[in-house]
């Protein structure tokens, strides 16, 4: 059976919709996730502390540390808060993806990114 | 005495072919005393019910973990069974949703997580038997109702659902059940989440009873 050219056309549009819906859920915001970078305003909201404050814009989930290894790759230990990890960072452009209140700054001899 | 059995004569040659032209006579009769192999109708009767248990995989906001399934068939023809089922998904709890930093709920459950109660139409096409299982296809929708206890997250989801099997009597009106599919659908939640894609594997195995 031939479709008329305007129902092919329409089954089409339908297929790519579908595909592009698949994609962007698969593509959704990466770089945070209930351990590190999401936003919050307690701790319930995140896998274990959530960090608010003037330094912490709009709150950051973020992971309890006593040194660099025990936070992820992307992450180092800073003292803030009895201890908790922050993104690293080289320049202001890396910390755009938490928001325009944060910038990179140095902090215990590392950069990373926080608010104040 | 050997040569003499060996040698051939006329009526040697007269009796060999009767009794050829008499086992030809009654191959078709022979055949005909064979017990016909069963037909999927035979096999699946006209109503039926099953019941199966399995692992289905979820994800995001799919729930995944153990499953229940109890069928219903229905023959519609000669090789179509209406199956409904109604299907029970239990996996794990733990928090898995997050805002995003535009404050966007997003959840990122894992394959056995979250809870699910579904009820859905199919049809299943029954194939010829190869050896003792009789294999078959089944397509259709459901609706479900998903739950993330600890993210306070609940939902509904349209799956169509693909799928097929195996399937092999093991005593009169009873039968073993093997079966994989696979879910795909869109699920609209609570707590701000938008409509997302729901996308499901699934295997089971269970029992069937053809009803008298």
């Amino acid at each position: 059976m031939k479709l008329a050219p305007w129902r092919a056309r329409g089954s089409f549009a339908v297929v790519k919709a579908a595909l592009l819906a698949l994609a962007l859920a698969a593509c959704q915001d990466a770089a945070v996730s209930r351990a590190l970078g999401a936003e919050c305003t307690s701790d319930h909201e995140c896998d274990d502390v959530c960090a608010t404050g003037g330094a912490w814009p709009e709150g950051m989930c973020t992971l309890s540390c006593m040194s660099d290894t025990d936070c992820p790759s992307e992450a180092a230990c800073i003292t803030d808060q009895g201890g908790i990890c922050a993104y690293r960072c080289q320049t202001d452009m890396n910390c755009r993806f938490l928001g325009p209140a944060y910038a990179c700054k140095q902090t215990d001899q590392v950069m990373v990114c926080r608010g104040d | 005495m050997s040569r003499r059995l060996a040698r051939s004569s006329p009526e040697r040659a007269r009796g060999t072919c009767t009794c050829t032209l008499a086992a030809l006579a009654l191959l078709p009769g022979l055949a005909a005393a064979e017990p016909a192999a069963p037909t999927a109708a035979d096999e699946l009767g006209e109503q039926g019910v099953g019941v199966a248990i399995g692992a289905t995989s979820g994800g995001r906001v799919t729930p995944g973990g153990l499953r229940i399934t109890g069928h219903y068939l229905y023959q519609l023809s000669d090789t179509d069974w209406f199956d409904g089922t109604a299907s029970f998904t239990y996996g794990g709890g733990g928090a898995a949703c997050f805002r995003d930093r535009s404050a966007q709920l997003v959840c990122d459950h894992g394959l056995a997580q979250g809870a699910g109660i579904e009820l859905a139409a199919s049809v299943r096409r029954v194939f010829e038997p190869h050896g003792g299982l009789r294999p078959f296809a089944r397509a259709g929708l459901g609706f479900e109702l998903v739950r993330f206890t600890d993210d306070h997250v609940s939902g509904v989801a349209i799956p169509l659902h693909l799928g097929g099997g195996v399937r092999t009597e093991v005593a009169p009106s009873v039968a073993i059940v093997v079966e994989a599919e696979v879910a795909l659908g869109l699920g609209r939640f609570n707590q701000g989440l938008a409509a997302e894609p729901v996308f499901g594997l699934a295997i089971a195995a269970g029992v069937e009873f053809v009803l008298p």
